[in-house]
């Protein structure tokens, strides 16, 4: 029934734990942490400097052009000042500004035609004053020292000097390069610390996930990533993440007490056989009771192979592969011709069938194999649980736009509430009926079945009794 | 019988088991392990029927029908499969098997399906009655009757006793009847059938002197007038 080397069961180490297969074969692939950082900085570093260069440059520029504007505008002033107060009055004012002292670095002379000074600052006597307009000129007794000087003739031979010291310039310029230098530098670090912290805790967080993983991956599925409250992104994902672990480890214990209980279910009639195997291999046992123990053996071998065939027609209706088999056909005939089948069986039990359908054809897209044996397994369910005396109630109801509702109730002992959804789960038998035949895959292959009818399987309460509703809603039809 | 049956199977065990049960059934039997040859043979030599099966080296069961059927050769053929699967049946007969039997089998299982299907042709007749000993069914009528005596029958014992009346001195096993009549798949734990010819049993052969429904033991069920 399936292919060598394939086991039926899952195989499980010694240690009763799933183990990753080998691991070595696959390193963890860890990221390098320290790459992002660096490159950050370094990207950073270069910001900084670039930074700092281009303030320079706007800031000189700028002093420059204010510097400029403000000897022009001295200039003039002086100049409108000579027109109307005369020589003299220039010379005093000059004078006065001199004595005052010039915080701004701006130095102001008049010169008479011959060159000599009139008034104003001493230290521009020693410098060399062109004739008209701008030059730069060095202080004779420090040639570092760098002057601008500006001449402008007032008429009568006078001129207006104007010196602006340059070092005064470069101390404004240093003033505003080490202001910014220094908000550009605390913002960088504040940047590179904010990065560092982020990474660290993006790290950091990443990791918890990534270890929950490793741990799911070492045997471990009752692993979850952690998940605060009033969390962020990750803890949203470590919440998905978490949903999906817990649907995980429910198929995997799922199928782990489906492989349980196919051992032990398959286990206790093998045993039998073998006893029964062994007592008609006695040559000493009369002839009637080896033929018996022969019978014997052979019920226990067409019980495994039920199970079997159950589990498999189950596996095959889940998987889907029956759905190339589906046709439109009445499913009122298909199951008056089961409750036919099932009637001496009922009639057997002291039981009594009643059937309700349609006497027009309900049409809907069904399996026809698997939903014979979906009601077949819902009857035989009637006949071993509802008791004697009981009614069994078949009833078929066309649901409109090819869905279909196929009812079997019984007014018998039921099933408890609680224990409703329970039932459709593979080989899972309550304990009432722990003494009768049965596999406990009844209801689950008519589970599977009406998932493959696009349905589903309702057991509800009779009042008394239980009452199961197999709906078929193929919505391809 | 003397019919002339091949075997196609590759699995030593199931082929050896096959012809030494139907040698001993007075068949003529050739057997192949490979789906090529089992065509060649199938299509060239004159056989009453062929087991054929459903997974086989060389070729694959399914195909060698489906090449059988275009080729238009009709011998009737059994395929053995051992995916029991619900729809494997409907696959088998709708490539052009007349029978479909599921791994592991009673070897009377399938004698009893072979039987069958080497009659199948002479029964396909239209008949309008049929009849058993003393024992006669009126089929246009639908009036069942012993030995003059009229039997009421409900409609699901009238379809039994047709299909066992058909084969007439024949096993018909549990499954046959629950495949043929109810289209329903074999459950070892409901004997669903044995309560149908129980009630069925009662009504043509209580009150008479020679019984004619006769149970084979790990078989299945024969009418017949002998024993």
């Amino acid at each position: 029934m399936r292919p060598e080397g394939a086991p039926l069961l899952l195989a499980r180490p010694p240690g009763g734990e799933l183990r990753p297969t080998s691991p070595e074969s696959a390193p963890p692939v860890r990221l390098k942490p320290w790459i992002w950082p660096v490159a950050a900085a370094l990207v950073a570093l270069t910001a900084v400097v670039m930074g700092l260069l281009i303030v320079d440059r706007l800031g000189e520029r700028a002093i420059a052009r204010q510097q400029t504007a403000m000897a022009g505008a001295a200039r003039d002033y002086f100049v409108a000042f000579a027109r109307d107060e005369g020589v003299k009055g220039l010379a005093d004012t000059l004078n006065r500004h001199a004595r005052v002292g010039a915080a701004d670095g701006f130095h102001y002379a008049l010169e008479d035609r011959s060159g000599r000074m009139l008034a104003g600052a001493d230290v521009i006597s020693s410098l060399d004053a062109p004739d008209a307009g701008w030059r730069t000129v060095a202080e004779p007794d420090s040639p570092r020292r760098l002057w601008r000087v500006l001449a402008q003739p007032l008429g009568g031979g006078y001129t207006l000097i104007v010196a602006e010291d340059l070092s005064a310039r470069d101390a404004l310029r240093a003033a505003v390069f080490r202001g910014s230098a220094l908000a550009i530098l605390i913002t960088a670090f504040g940047a590179a610390a904010a990065g560092f912290g982020l990474n660290a805790m993006l790290l950091r967080r990443t990791r918890e996930i990534a270890h929950t993983a490793e741990r799911i991956a070492g045997g471990d599925l009752s692993a979850r990533a952690p998940v605060r409250p009033n969390g962020d992104v990750f803890d949203d994902l470590g919440a998905s993440v978490n949903v999906m672990l817990g649907r995980i480890e429910e198929l995997m214990t799922g199928m782990r007490t489906v492989a349980d209980s196919i051992a032990h279910d398959l286990r206790s009639p093998l045993t039998r056989m073998k006893g029964a195997l062994a007592r008609a291999a006695d040559p000493h046992a009369p002839e009637p009771v080896r033929l018996q123990a022969l019978d014997d053996a052979h019920a226990e071998a067409d019980t495994v192979l039920a199970t079997l065939n159950a589990l498999l027609d189950i596996a095959h209706a889940e998987s889907g592969l029956s759905r190339e088999n589906m046709q439109r056909i009445d499913v009122a005939a298909l199951v008056l011709g089961i409750a036919e089948l099932f009637g001496p069986a009922i009639e057997d039990a002291g039981q009594t069938m009643v059937t309700h359908a349609p006497t027009i054809p309900v049409l809907a897209r069904a399996h026809p194999a698997l939903l014979r044996q979906a009601v077949g397994n819902l009857l035989h369910n009637a006949v071993i649980h509802a008791g004697p005396g009981a009614t069994v109630v078949v009833r078929v109801e066309d649901a409109g736009l090819g869905r279909a509702r196929i009812c079997v109730a019984d007014d018998g002992p039921g099933v408890p509430a609680e224990h409703l959804g329970r039932v459709q789960e593979r080989f899972v038998r309550l304990e009432a009926s722990r003494t009768t035949a049965g596999s406990g895959l009844g209801l689950a292959l008519v589970a599977a079945c009406a998932k493959l009818h696009g349905g589903r399987l309702v057991l509800g309460d009779n009042h008394p009794g239980l009452v199961a509703a197999l709906e078929l809603s193929d919505q391809r039809s | 019988m003397g019919a002339k049956i091949l075997v196609v199977e590759d699995d030593g065990g199931t082929a050896e088991t096959l012809l030494n049960g139907l040698r001993q059934e007075g068949y003529t039997v050739e057997h192949v392990a490979d789906g090529r040859d089992g065509l060649y043979l199938a299509s060239s030599a004159d056989f009453d029927a062929v087991i054929l099966d459903r997974m086989l080296p060389g070729m694959d069961g399914l195909a060698v029908v489906k090449a059988l059927r275009a080729a238009d050769v009709h011998t009737p053929l059994l395929i053995l499969s051992a995916l029991g699967q619900l729809d494997e049946r409907v696959r088998g007969l709708r490539a052009g098997g007349d029978d479909y039997l599921a791994k592991p089998f009673a070897f009377s299982e399938l004698s009893a399906r072979l039987a069958a299907m080497l009659r199948r042709p002479v029964t396909r007749q239209e008949v309008t009655s049929m009849t058993c000993g003393d024992l006669q069914m009126d089929l246009l009528t639908r009036r069942v009757s012993r030995a003059g005596r009229r039997l009421d029958l409900l409609p699901r014992e009238f379809k039994l006793l047709e299909h066992l009346l058909r084969h007439k001195d024949r096993v018909v096993t549990r499954t046959m009847m629950l495949e043929e009549l109810w289209d329903y798949r074999f459950d070892p734990h409901t004997s669903l059938i044995d309560t149908h010819i129980s009630r069925l049993r009662k009504k043509i052969d209580d009150g008479f002197d020679t019984p004619l429904l006769h149970t084979v033991r790990g078989s299945g069920y024969r009418l017949s007038e002998r024993p």
